[in-house]
């Protein structure tokens, strides 16, 4: 069997939307593309991802349509390298400040993605979060992979994610001038809805801005499937 | 549509100049340090099971989940301090506990 995709939503920062992402990435891959996903819950602090799974089940009495594995250790890598030879994708929700499991899932990883919320205080993060995934890649045992910047959690009533938009991609402080890193910042973003917040716990029927990630990371190959 | 950034392994040999090489040591270092912590850590931490009422322990678990989803604190955390909660109850379950008939001695 050819080994499956493994994807990567990860940040050395909790509370970016990881998870969110993560989880219905893989509920839509499961559900609307018909593939076998398998879940990796790697957050040593909140292990949300696992307990969405855990209390859909309880509410519901039905079986979750996703694996969910908790495994927020260092030898992740071990774990990802079984499953991704049993399904078609597996998806790892890596973060909360930890570098080592973060780059252990990296290993056999072909994309990452970093959601980060347009504020000072989540930017603080990206750096080391961007250097330990080149650090990752250095390990790579697939050749390395390819790696995005997602806006998350955006609200746009306000100017914020325009300026940090801006801020990530022009690569200069537009009130210093002070070289900055330019990073490859996805045009889709993880609004700040509602819906997101009441999702949790649920399997639901909608997917918002989550289809638009993935055909920008290339998971939904553009033309071939609609959301 | 966003050009991803490629992140690659380096050529081998290739690096052996560069500036970057002692930042990934400094890094490799820190890591190296946070792994030793983490596992020392784990040094103090235990699993026990008890044998107990369905419904308490049922009961217990929703306190973890629900201290645990309000806070974000992690669930071991929660469970630990439950469990502190409780003991620094012990004297008063006991006089109650001790209305009955007593078991031992």
């Amino acid at each position: 069997m050819a080994h499956g995709e493994v994807d990567v939503y990860g940040a050395l920062k909790g509370g970016v939307g990881k998870t969110r992402i993560a989880v219905l990435a893989a509920l839509r891959q499961a559900l609307v593309a018909g593939e076998d996903v398998h879940l990796v819950d790697g957050d040593r602090v909140s292990q949300t991802a696992s307990d969405w799974r855990k209390d859909y089940e309880r509410a519901t009495g039905r079986e979750f349509p996703v694996t969910v594995t908790r495994h927020p250790f260092d030898d992740i890598d071990e774990l990802i390298s079984d499953l991704r030879g049993k399904h078609d994708r597996v998806i790892a929700d890596i973060g909360g400040g930890d570098p080592a499991v973060f780059t252990a899932a990296l290993t056999y990883a072909q994309r990452l993605v970093v959601p980060i919320g347009a504020d000072p205080s989540e930017m603080r993060r990206l750096p080391s979060t961007w250097k330990a995934a080149q650090l990752a890649a250095a390990d790579s045992a697939v050749g390395g992979f390819n790696a995005w910047v997602l806006l998350s959690r955006t609200d746009h009533g306000t100017t914020l994610p325009r300026e940090y938009r801006e801020l990530l991609t022009s690569g200069k402080n537009p009130e210093t001038g002070d070289a900055l890193p330019v990073y490859p910042l996805l045009k889709a973003e993880m609004r700040k809805r509602v819906a997101y917040q009441r999702a949790y716990g649920t399997v639901p029927g909608e997917f918002y801005d989550v289809p638009s990630v993935l055909e920008e990371i290339g998971v939904i190959k553009t033309g071939a499937e609609a959301a | 549509m966003a050009a991803p950034q490629r992140m690659v392994p380096p050529p081998p040999a290739d690096d052996e100049d560069e500036p970057e090489v002692t930042r990934a040591s400094v890094e490799r270092e820190r890591r190296r340090k946070q792994q030793l912590e983490a596992q020392a850590a784990k040094k103090t931490m235990t699993r026990r099971s008890w044998y107990t009422e369905a419904s308490v322990a049922d009961a217990f678990q929703r306190a973890v989940d629900d201290i645990h989803h309000s806070t974000r604190v992690p669930k071991h955390e929660v469970v630990a301090a439950l469990l502190e909660a409780a003991v620094a109850q012990a004297d008063r379950v006991q006089r109650k506990l001790g209305k009955g008939d007593a078991s031992h001695g």
